[in-house]
């Protein structure tokens, strides 16, 4: 049953021939395609918006006559909305931003680990000593394992600057 | 090796190159998982080679080893720039298997997964030495300000690499490029699409721009 006559409710198959002739009960010719047929208050609604001439819905959202809107009209609506969008954009200063990169860049306790292994699956990993590639130490249970080539070639970087 | 790129290697090549500005640069994609570093990959590759660079997916961590492609010639009137893509795993502080057992993965792949996404991000920092410039890909459906994007731009200065970042996904209603574009003034942002391919002549006009600018020194 997946059309309605927005009219009189009278529901119909799919692929019914009485969508193209109208309404047999009622001679509507507005259908709404239906997953479950809309009740009687949510069919009213929607039947009073559709009544409504759509002259008379431009002239209420411009509050002119439809014959009086000009393209500025119209473009100048179109930025309201889209300036309305933006502002919901979050704009961030400079003081904001400090803060903020400050928070997040506060040291954590120097530890040696760059890498923990809380279990197998899960690891936590220290993103700024390993793009400053220090050497990588992992940590399990308390236990430290350095790795020793990533341990020299930062000696040997050292050695060179 | 071709007679061009002999000259490459040259040392009037790479005299020619600190005058003129580079004509050839190896670029590294790089941003936290599942902001779309694989799909600008394969955009780029397709939009100027016909090939792609690996497969997507939402599950995080999709990438796990690093893939490139070389040699891809990108225009914009009339300068060009030749470039070697690196696509490479997302950067992360934290891996959890537990977080791919909602796609459908045994706890064994999971924890599978979880460890290559590990090997990854060290892999991803490695190919940073070897890196001319760098796109870093933002979610600008996010917010900006992360540890790890805050850290890599961080990094990123410190190491003198000329910087993009790609503020991808602006095809979703909830995109804020505005946002990313204040977040990090200091950098050049692109709004950008990955998916459906808005706004990338203007990433491409940046990246030649950009990471072909006369070579710098390297401060270190």
């Amino acid at each position: 049953m997946p059309h309605q006559c927005l009219n009189c409710g009278e529901i119909f198959d799919d692929g019914s021939p009485y969508l193209l002739k109208g309404c047999p009960k009622c001679g509507g010719k507005r259908f709404f395609y239906i997953k479950k047929p809309l009740t009687d208050e949510e069919r009213e609604r929607i039947k009073k918006e559709t009544e409504e001439k759509l002259e008379e819905k431009i002239a209420k959202i411009f509050q002119k006559n439809l014959e009086e809107i000009k393209p500025d009209d119209i473009r100048k609506f179109f930025m309201d909305i889209s300036a309305n969008k933006r502002k919901e954009a979050l704009i961030i200063d400079d003081e904001e931003r400090e803060k903020r990169i400050k928070e997040l860049l506060k040291e954590e306790k120097d530890k040696p680990e760059t890498i923990v292994i809380e279990e197998p699956g899960r690891y936590k990993l220290d993103i700024k000593s390993l793009l400053e590639e220090e050497p990588i130490i992992i940590q399990k249970d308390g236990s430290y394992i350095i790795h020793l080539p990533s341990l020299f070639s930062m000696v040997d970087k050292e050695r060179e600057d | 090796m071709g007679l061009l790129d002999r000259f490459r290697f040259s040392s009037l090549g790479r005299f020619l190159e600190k005058i003129f500005g580079r004509r050839h640069a190896r670029i590294g994609i790089y941003g936290p998982p599942n902001v779309g570093k694989t799909t600008l990959a394969n955009r780029i590759a397709r939009d100027w080679s016909g090939e792609i660079i690996g497969s997507v997916s939402d599950i995080p961590h999709e990438t796990r080893r690093a893939r490139a492609k070389s040699n891809i010639r990108i225009e914009n009137g009339n300068s060009s720039l030749t470039i070697d893509i690196v696509d490479t795993p997302g950067i992360t502080t934290k891996v959890d298997f537990r977080d791919f057992l909602n796609y459908g993965m045994d706890e064994e792949e999971a924890r599978r997964r979880a460890k290559e996404a590990t090997e990854g991000v060290i892999e991803a920092i490695r190919w940073l030495d070897d890196v001319d410039g760098v796109l870093l890909v933002m979610d600008s459906t996010q917010d900006p300000f992360t540890q790890v994007n805050v850290t890599i731009l961080g990094n990123l200065e410190a190491r003198n690499l000329p910087v993009i970042i790609a503020a991808n996904k602006i095809d979703l209603e909830e995109a804020s490029p505005a946002t990313l574009k204040t977040a990090f003034p200091q950098h050049p942002v692109v709004p950008i699409s990955a998916l459906t391919g808005h706004n990338m002549d203007m990433l491409y006009s940046k990246m030649i721009e950009h990471f072909g600018k006369k070579k710098r020194r390297r401060s270190k």
